[in-house]
């Protein structure tokens, strides 16, 4: 009976030791949000440069087979006699170069940062990163920035075609579009559209303060 | 030379066909030029906003409405209608919180009308805040409704999380956990217990949803206490549409 209470009293301090441990390790060091923001930046670049290297490769191996198919063509067109090759090959040529991201999505992507509040309603930050390689200006228009364009203007990450922003967000839900060049509206196709009754013109819905 | 002439038509055509898409988008961004004029110089635009301000109606959300209107490259009448809605929700909003709503809470009420909420709704929400900003809670309603969650069921979860005294951010996380839930497949109203089970497991009521001192009107309470889930369930999660 003493041995079982002695074996339950150091199951009990073992616990609590393990209590006390675990405590103490919990709690995560403190990150500098705008360094993990400058991460998440260069990891979305890299990813991006990839992309592109792989559609160029693609893309090369697409103009040598157009190019093989074409001189092909002529060639069965000279010794058939006929003209109709040359014509069929241009479009496809065209359409081939103009073919967007290799994951046959258009470029744009979001990425939230964790909390680092602790349950209050305190603003959270949240950077938003889209691809425009193309643009020459990208800012986030939403609800958050009273659809006021110049509120929220996108910073280009220098070596791709990436544009990202920071911001610091009440927790809610929130409407958001990129607005490229200062007039073509953009929803970010990774999110969930956001209907437009009004107007009939979705943007994309940013949770905000998820547990 | 039939080849050469094919080609020569070829580059023609091209040049037709731009020429002529060219002259097609010219109208359009005149169009829009003209709508964004159109809206900014809109006398009935400023008139409605000066009367809903004269009225304590805050115009910011109105200004942003008519923002939003000419980002989206709305015409002017869109615009004006967006706006003359917007007010009516606001109007709605304050003589369903009272006049001494904040600016947030009217514009969280207008969104929970405009989400399928009505007036009553709203009402039972403020009527259980006992003093405390609605903001969250009228967001969280709105969040529920416009997934598809009854609106008897929304307002009751609600109450009873404000009852438990929820901080505004356990209010937005549940708003925005069902909404992402129901946005994923899962059922609006079995995601919504499901959330409110998760909530419920770690506090507790200080009054029961449905009870004889509830604030809520009686067509509400009587639906919430038929709907009151019980905190004895089992925290099962919900089952995905097939």
């Amino acid at each position: 009976m003493s041995d079982e209470q002695d074996e339950m009293h150091e199951m009990h301090e073992m616990d609590e030791m393990i209590e006390s441990i675990a405590a103490r390790l919990r709690p995560l060091p403190r990150v500098d949000s705008a360094a993990k923001a400058r991460v998440l930046v260069a990891v979305a670049a890299e990813r991006e440069r990839d992309r592109e290297r792989l559609a160029r490769r693609s893309r090369v191996v697409r103009w040598a087979g157009v190019g093989v198919l074409a001189a092909a063509m002529a060639f069965s067109a000279f010794v058939l006699g006929r003209d109709r090759g040359a014509a069929t090959v241009t479009p496809t040529a065209v359409q081939t170069a103009a073919a967007p991201a290799a994951d046959g999505r258009p470029g744009a992507t979001s990425v939230t940062l964790a909390r680092d509040v602790d349950g209050s309603s305190a603003l959270q930050p949240v950077q938003l990163v889209f691809r425009a390689p193309a643009a020459k200006r990208v800012s986030v228009v939403g609800d958050f920035t009273g659809w006021d364009p110049t509120k929220a203007v996108m910073s280009r990450d220098s070596g791709s075609g990436l544009w990202s922003v920071s911001l610091a967000l009440p927790p809610g839900r929130h409407v958001y579009a990129f607005l490229v060049d200062d007039s073509v509206w953009v929803r970010d196709p990774r999110a969930v559209a956001a209907p437009d009754a009004d107007f009939g013109r979705p943007g994309s819905v940013l949770l905000v303060g998820r547990p | 030379m039939t080849w050469r002439l094919l080609v020569a038509a070829s580059l023609v055509a091209l040049a037709f066909a731009g020429s002529v898409r060219a002259r097609a988008q010219q109208p359009a961004y005149a169009a829009s030029a003209e709508s964004r004029a159109d809206t900014l110089l809109d006398p009935a635009v400023a008139r409605e906003i000066e009367i809903a301000r004269a009225r304590g109606i805050p115009a910011e959300p109105l200004l942003a409405k008519v923002r939003e209107g000419r980002l989206k490259r709305a015409a002017a009448p869109r615009i004006r209608n967006a706006v003359a809605a917007l007010v009516t929700r606001l109007d709605s909003a304050r003589a369903a919180l009272g006049p001494a709503a904040s600016a947030d809470e009217l514009v969280a009420g207008a969104d929970a009308l405009a989400a399928g909420a009505d007036a009553t709704a709203v009402r039972a929400v403020h009527a259980a805040s006992l003093g405390r900003s609605v903001s969250a809670p009228l967001g969280a309603l709105a969040q529920l409704v416009a997934s598809g969650v009854p609106q008897i069921r929304a307002v009751a979860l609600i109450v009873d999380l404000m009852r438990r005294n929820a901080t505004p951010a356990q209010v937005v996380a549940f708003g925005n956990s069902v909404e992402s839930d129901a946005a994923g497949g899962l059922p609006a109203d079995e995601a919504a217990r499901f959330r409110w089970r998760e909530f419920g497991a770690a506090t507790q009521p200080t009054t029961m949803v449905g009870d004889a001192n509830s604030p809520m009107p009686g067509s509400l309470q009587a639906g919430a206490a038929a709907s009151s889930p019980s905190t004895k369930s089992t925290k099962q999660p919900p089952r995905r549409r097939p």
